[in-house]
């Protein structure tokens, strides 16, 4: 145990330091504190959590302390750290450690004080007061003819801190979701209104603007909506009984009907288009199916005409098997005759 | 003998059957998921130790991991009908696709970075609870939807 020079009062939420330079003959000491433990029993709800933590970590930093000096040091940066504002890790001036060491440690020091400029006290407040003590502890050892394995020990708990504090700095990704149609859930919030935008970093909400009829949205984004694949559609000719033609109100109807369709697959980049021929239940099954296999081949043949390529075409039928609409064999039923393009 | 021979013949029309009605997509490794329908520049696709530049028609399985140049974008048409596609130096995993006509199914996509557009398809109609699309930094859920995400590394 080692006896303090140091007499400290509590003033309310600070602390005035008696031992600090200058500071002893101004103060009016009303608690003496007479050892390293003492510092653990002083506490404000007033202080930041990094104050709070810095303060603690002097004090332990002095109960390990292998000499009176060292300890009365730690007890020392324990009440200046509490008093306000931001204790700043020792001076090397104020120390004077080996040549060859003090090199290192103003790398050290200019390291944690980069990690402070990104408010890693506010940010990550236990590991930085952990980092300071630990440099402190280094630095004072170093320069006061501390033991190698102790001058070690601080300097890895620093290194240690160091890291946990960077990585916690280090830029995180960002990223964001603008909802085109429907609802999503991100996390526990609801995107239910067309270009809603959320920042997946922040949750931070807003609404894009709409350009036209599109959301408003970054070249990344719009390369990707533009790179959707277009939905599978399906297209259905119906025929008069035992025609292998399709009907239409005129011929003008039907040729535009074609004209959508070849539309549609040649608009796609990769072409897929099964055609599918059925009949309805009136004649024999057999005849049925003959019957579905030729209305299929007649638009094939069609859509090859019309400058389809064939590989893309795959050829189906199903004779009488599969009823658009249920009815009892040997119905007539117009809607069951039929064939069926799905283009995707 | 047949006895025998009928007896073969309809296990294999139940086999055949079972496949055709009864049997996820999971259920068969190595099974196409989705077909590249647009292509714009260049896209990979790694599959286990393997990488094969995405063309036009490729088949995509599940687990695969589809990777877009600087440049680059694509799109994927699944069984169900869902869209997806990357934008440019994207990368996204394909984690988990179940489809079957007459169940229930389950889609889940992660994107590690870049850009993906959604567009839902049959599962997400049927099972929207077991659709989502996951990122580093949020998972979303997908309940009947279209919407674009980004990520930047």
């Amino acid at each position: 145990m080692y006896f303090l020079r140091a007499a400290v009062v509590a003033t309310g939420m600070a602390l005035l330091l008696g031992a600090c330079a200058g500071g002893s003959e101004n103060s009016e000491p009303r608690t003496r504190y007479t050892s390293a433990e003492r510092v653990k029993s002083i506490r404000s709800i007033d202080w930041t959590i990094f104050q709070q933590a810095l303060h603690m970590r002097y004090g332990e930093k002095a109960e390990a302390a292998s000499s009176g000096g060292e300890s009365d040091f730690f007890v020392d940066r324990a009440f200046t750290a509490s008093y306000g504002g931001y204790l700043l890790p020792e001076e090397l001036e104020e120390q004077n450690p080996p040549t060859d060491e003090a090199t290192i440690l103003a790398a050290a020091r200019d390291r944690l004080l980069n990690a402070y400029d990104k408010r890693a006290r506010v940010i990550v407040p236990n590991p930085s007061a952990s980092a300071q003590a630990n440099f402190d502890c280094w630095l004072y050892k170093a320069s006061h003819g501390g033991s190698d394995s102790d001058i070690e020990q601080c300097k890895i708990g620093f290194a240690d801190n160091m890291e946990q504090i960077e990585a916690a700095l280090a830029p995180k990704p960002k990223g964001s979701i603008i909802l085109l149609d429907g609802k999503v859930l991100v996390g526990d919030a609801v995107l239910d209104e067309r270009c809603d935008e959320m920042k997946l970093d922040t949750k931070d909400r807003s609404n894009v603007k709409m350009d036209g009829t599109n959301c408003e949205m970054d070249d990344n984004m719009s390369t990707a909506v533009a790179a959707l694949p277009k939905a599978p559609k399906i297209f259905t000719l119906y025929y008069n009984t035992d025609e292998v033609l399709p009907t239409a109100d005129s011929s003008a109807d039907l040729e535009e009907l074609a004209g959508r369709i070849i539309e549609n697959i040649q608009s796609r980049q990769h072409r897929e288009v099964m055609v599918s021929g059925h009949a309805d239940r009136q004649g024999s099954e057999n005849y049925n199916m003959t019957l579905s296999e030729n209305r299929a081949i007649t638009v094939r043949d069609r859509l090859i005409e019309r400058g389809v390529d064939s590989d893309s075409i795959q050829l189906e039928w199903f004779g009488e098997s599969q009823n658009a609409v249920d009815t009892e064999d040997g119905v007539a039923e117009s809607a069951n005759r039929r064939v069926e393009i799905l283009v995707r | 003998m047949k006895n025998t021979v009928t007896y073969a013949l309809a296990l294999v029309v139940g086999a055949v059957m079972l496949f055709a009605t009864g049997m996820p997509s999971a259920a068969f490794a190595s099974e196409s998921v989705a077909i590249v329908k647009t292509l714009d520049g260049e896209a990979t696709i790694i599959r286990g130790d393997q990488r094969m530049p995405a063309a036009l028609g490729s088949t995509i399985e599940e687990n695969d991991v589809v990777e877009t140049s600087a440049s680059g974008s694509v799109g994927l048409l699944f069984e169900d009908d869902t869209q997806l596609s990357l934008g440019p130096n994207s990368r996204a995993t394909i984690d988990e696709f179940v489809y079957n006509p007459d169940q229930s199914g389950s889609f889940v996509a992660k994107l590690w970075k870049g850009t993906l557009g959604f567009i839902t398809g049959k599962v997400g109609k049927t099972t929207p609870e077991n659709v989502r699309v996951e990122t580093p930094l949020a998972t979303i859920g997908v309940r009947g939807t279209a919407f674009v995400v980004s990520v930047d590394e």
